[in-house]
């Protein structure tokens, strides 16, 4: 059982935010079962709220894991939810770009040890 | 005085419970049933037949609204575009409502990176009204945007296209049966009960993208 919000946040969730990250939408999800008695050709609503599914079951694995800016019972304030996601999104976008650059560092110098073998015939 | 406090959470608890179910119906299928003066309506998921008749209305639609003219012979219905240049000769500028607009979504953005990174409640409260500020300031613009471009043909082909589009896929319960409530669009456009057609209207923006809005098209 989740840890409850000790403030009111100054945003209430949605109807459908508050469904989207219930214990019985979230097992539902867990388990591949869609609630939603048509198989094929979902409406605007329904992919808002499988949007939603993937973002709450994204964001409690994060606060089971104990990640960084995470804490039981933000998942009942949605402008900390929408911040979180930005944030993370930004964050792994930035290690993205470390890594590239890392990559071509790394090519940089192996090109250069390889320089340093190379024999010029004339 | 408690006990009216308590009541009051027990009334709004209550409101709560019955909007989480309603939206747990809403999502539960592609089609929408709701009830208007004690008889039951759906709305159903276009097909792509459909979908394609409603193009092809739009483009007759076009072609109206572009062949009419004053009797001058100018243009009666203007596109977004010329509606921004009439306003701009009045000293508005519509061009600076959408910079700030974007300025200010971006201004949200930052507040909420700086809200992810705080559980400090003060500071959460006080960054949680900034945000709640500055998103009235985005509606303000945008509903003022909205009505600024009210009468553009872009508007005008999106408004009728909604409503060409609900004539074909409103429904109602006859028995064990579902019928559409309009033969054509026609008959939806003289049709008398304007709260049955603004309902319809409401719960076909869950069934298709209410997003392409005037602003961005």
């Amino acid at each position: 059982m989740s840890k409850k919000l000790d403030y009111a946040p100054i945003i209430k969730e949605t109807p459908l935010e508050k469904l989207a990250r219930s214990y019985e939408m979230q097992t539902l999800y867990n388990h591949k079962i869609l609630p939603f008695r048509n198989k094929e050709r979902f409406s605007y609503i329904q992919l808002l709220f499988l949007n939603l599914l993937e973002r709450y079951h994204q964001l409690l694995t994060d606060i089971a894991l104990g990640e960084e800016n995470t804490e039981e019972g933000m998942e009942e304030d949605p402008l900390r939810v929408e911040g979180y996601f930005l944030w993370r999104n930004k964050k792994i976008k930035e290690q993205g770009k470390k890594l590239r650059e890392e990559e071509t560092n790394l090519k940089d110098k192996n090109n250069k040890d390889i320089d340093l073998y190379k024999i010029t015939f004339e | 005085m408690q006990k009216s406090k308590d009541l009051e959470r027990a009334r709004q608890q209550i409101g709560e419970a019955i909007e989480y179910l309603k939206a747990k119906k809403i999502i539960s299928d592609n089609a929408i049933e709701f009830e208007y003066n004690n008889e039951t309506y759906r709305v159903v998921m276009p097909t792509l037949e459909q979908e394609m008749e409603v193009e092809r209305a739009k483009t007759e639609k076009l072609n109206e609204l572009l062949s009419k003219t004053d009797e001058n012979g100018n243009p009666i219905y203007k596109f977004k575009n010329q509606w921004k240049e009439i306003y701009k000769k009045r000293g508005i500028d519509l061009d600076a409502y959408e910079s700030k607009l974007q300025a200010l979504t971006i201004d949200v953005e930052n507040l909420l990176v700086k809200l992810a990174q705080t559980q400090d409640r003060p500071r959460i409260l006080e960054l949680e009204k900034q945000i709640a500020k500055l998103r009235d300031e985005i509606a303000d613009i945008t509903s003022f945007l909205v009505d600024k471009y009210r009468y553009s043909i872009e508007n005008q082909l999106m408004f009728f296209s909604r409503n060409y589009l609900l004539s074909l896929v409103l429904e109602k319960k006859k028995g064990k049966k579902w019928v559409r409530v309009f033969k054509n669009f026609k008959e939806l456009s003289n049709y008398k009960d304007t709260g049955l057609i603004k309902a319809g209207l409401t719960y076909l923006s869950y069934l298709i993208n209410p997003e392409v809005n005037i602003i961005n098209e």
